[in-house]
């Protein structure tokens, strides 16, 4: 389990990380959501025992990363992969995982690193040099390195970043073997769909954390997502008596209706009110609201 | 500390840097050329003036292998600039430091990764010196000169400290350097006082002597523990992470 109590980082005179509290489940994973400079990779780095800790308290896996001890046992715990690969370009890919498997003092260190080889697909660059690697096999070497200790607490900052779709899809395969393998995971990102494709829950973080939620809740908690109600003809008589039983101004469009749907007025409810003004209905579509306005509904509301 | 990372992170960085042609070619060329040429000038210089008279001999010899110094303070520093440098650049030290290996540690191997080839090759070179420089100074004094008690000094004292002070410099400026040259740079300043000792003992006007070995071993002993609690403190995992850079 990972417990923060208002984890707080200054530097200087800017706060990074501002009274930041939450919990994750063994097994979960857990997306920290925020846009640039929001105190993400702070925040892992705290986490991680790597930086000091300025006010409040976080304990992972029972130890607390203030204390320098604990911090050193948090890190033979825990897999990390930092914002940038960091790999040595001089090393291949076989030697890059045995030199971190010998600092995190791994027995039986061949067969370790033959695991990870296999496990992630790098066995056939195995003796290629890192500096001829593409991006998607750097950041692939780059997990397989913060795997290499067998940690079950990951924490991975932004992941795909400046990865292409296809190697983005490898890696988020590799997030969800973690997960099936009962990994606590926990993934910085300012990329939405990730949240939604990988994460069981999101904080959103803006130094201080705005939102905690299952992607879906939190989608579900936008509101006002509009019906585009299609009709074969649209004219002031008809506006006007939805207007009236829905008590709400549609917008009209050139074939259509736009009209907002929320918990109290359901889909089923805005075509009954059409249907009961005698519009004759092409289609009816309820787009749903996207993460991404959750997510900057969430920024907005606590920008006011 | 643990003797078993410092051997993880010295292995690396020294393979790493060996595979370097330019790291390699200084490591092993520039002293050697240095021992073979050296002993070569006192030939020439002998059969030019028609003999050097046997009273400069010792002051001559001195001098030159106190050129090797300058070997002590360049090479260290072009093996930290790929292993401190070259990691700040690549980014690879937060990944180092997010596993338990002690911070010490790593400073350690980074230290012994610099100063190991530094003194095995200018050593070897040494010798190499002594003996060529040995045998063209017997037609001269009759017999070989070296060693001398300062030599014994310079090579097992001083060259040592000064690899040493050379290193933590080298951290220091590795940690507000933004690329290899410019690190290479301002490091390579040490390299001045050694430069203008040699000389100024080339002209005569200092005898680099037992005494004088001692009096440098003294002052760079000092310099060198001043910058290594300096150093010390700089290469501390949370400066590292959120100031160098
Ligand atoms: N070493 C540092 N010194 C001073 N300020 C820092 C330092 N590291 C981070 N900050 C500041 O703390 C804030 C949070 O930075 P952080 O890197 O944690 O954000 P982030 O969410 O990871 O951003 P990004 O998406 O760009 O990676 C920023 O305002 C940043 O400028
Ligand atoms: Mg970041």
């Amino acid at each position: 389990m990972i417990q923060t109590e208002a984890l707080t980082r200054r530097f200087g005179p800017v706060t990074a990380v501002d009274a930041v509290t939450f919990q994750i489940a063994d097994g979960e994973v857990f997306g920290l959501l925020g846009p640039n400079g929001a105190g993400k990779t702070t925040t892992l780095r705290m986490l991680a025992g790597l930086i000091g800790v300025t006010e409040g308290r976080a304990v992972v896996d029972g130890l607390d990363v203030r204390d320098p001890a604990q911090a050193a046992q948090v890190r033979a715990r825990l897999g990390l992969l930092p914002e940038e690969p960091g790999l040595y370009p001089d090393l291949t890919v076989r030697e890059t995982l045995d030199f971190f498997a010998r600092l995190q003092h791994v027995p039986d260190r061949r067969r370790r690193v033959d695991d990870l080889l296999d496990r992630l697909a790098l066995g056939e660059r195995a003796s290629s040099r890192v500096a001829t690697l593409s991006k998607g096999w750097k950041q692939r070497l780059a997990l397989a390195r913060a795997l290499v200790n067998e940690p079950r607490i990951v924490f991975l900052d932004e992941p795909t970043a400046n990865l292409d779709p296809e190697a983005s899809q490898e890696v988020r395969a590799i997030i969800r073997d973690l997960r099936d393998r009962g990994c606590t995971v926990v993934l910085n990102t300012h990329r939405l769909e990730e949240v939604e494709r990988t994460c069981d829950r999101v904080g959103i973080l803006r130094t201080r954390l705005l939102a905690i939620a299952e992607p879906r809740a939190l989608r579900r908690a936008a509101t006002d997502a509009p019906a585009t109600i299609g009709l074969e003809h649209v004219d002031a008589d008809l506006v006007h008596a939805v207007a009236q039983r829905l008590g709400v101004q549609p917008d009209v469009t050139e074939d259509g209706l736009v009209i907002p749907c929320t918990p109290s007025r359901p889909m089923a409810d805005v075509v009954a009110a059409v249907v009961a003004a005698g519009g004759r209905i092409t289609r009816a579509v309820v787009a749903e609201s996207s993460l991404e306005d959750a997510y900057l509904e969430v920024l907005r509301d606590a920008g006011r | 500390m643990r003797v078993d990372d410092v051997w993880t992170i010295a292995r690396k960085d020294l393979r790493g840097a060996w595979q370097r042609r330019g790291i390699r070619n200084a490591i092993v060329l520039f002293p050697l050329v240095a021992a073979v040429a050296l002993p070569r000038v006192i030939v020439f210089a002998d059969e030019r003036n028609g003999g050097l008279p046997p009273a400069v001999v010792p002051g001559l010899l001195q001098s030159f292998l106190f050129f090797f110094m300058i070997a002590i303070t360049t090479l260290p520093t072009a093996i930290a600039a790929y292993s401190l440098v070259g990691e700040k650049v690549e980014r690879s030290l937060e990944p180092m430091l997010a596993t338990p290996v002690s911070v010490s540690s790593v400073l350690v191997g980074k230290m012994i990764a610099a100063v190991v080839p530094t003194l095995l090759s200018v050593w070897t070179a040494s010798a190499v010196f002594m003996v060529l420089a040995n045998r063209a100074v017997t037609p001269i004094l009759g017999h070989g000169w070296f060693p001398q008690p300062e030599t014994w000094l310079q090579l097992l004292v001083l060259m040592p400290l000064v690899a040493l002070m050379t290193v933590n410099i080298d951290i220091l400026v590795s940690a507000r350097a933004g690329d290899v040259r410019s690190a290479q740079q301002i490091a390579g300043l040490t390299t001045l006082p050694f430069g203008a000792i040699y000389m100024a003992a080339e002209m005569g006007s200092l005898t680099l002597d037992a005494a004088m070995m001692l009096r440098m071993s003294a002052i760079v002993a000092a310099v060198a523990a001043g910058t290594f609690v300096v150093a010390r403190r700089t290469f501390d995992r949370e400066e590292i992470l959120t100031r160098w850079s």
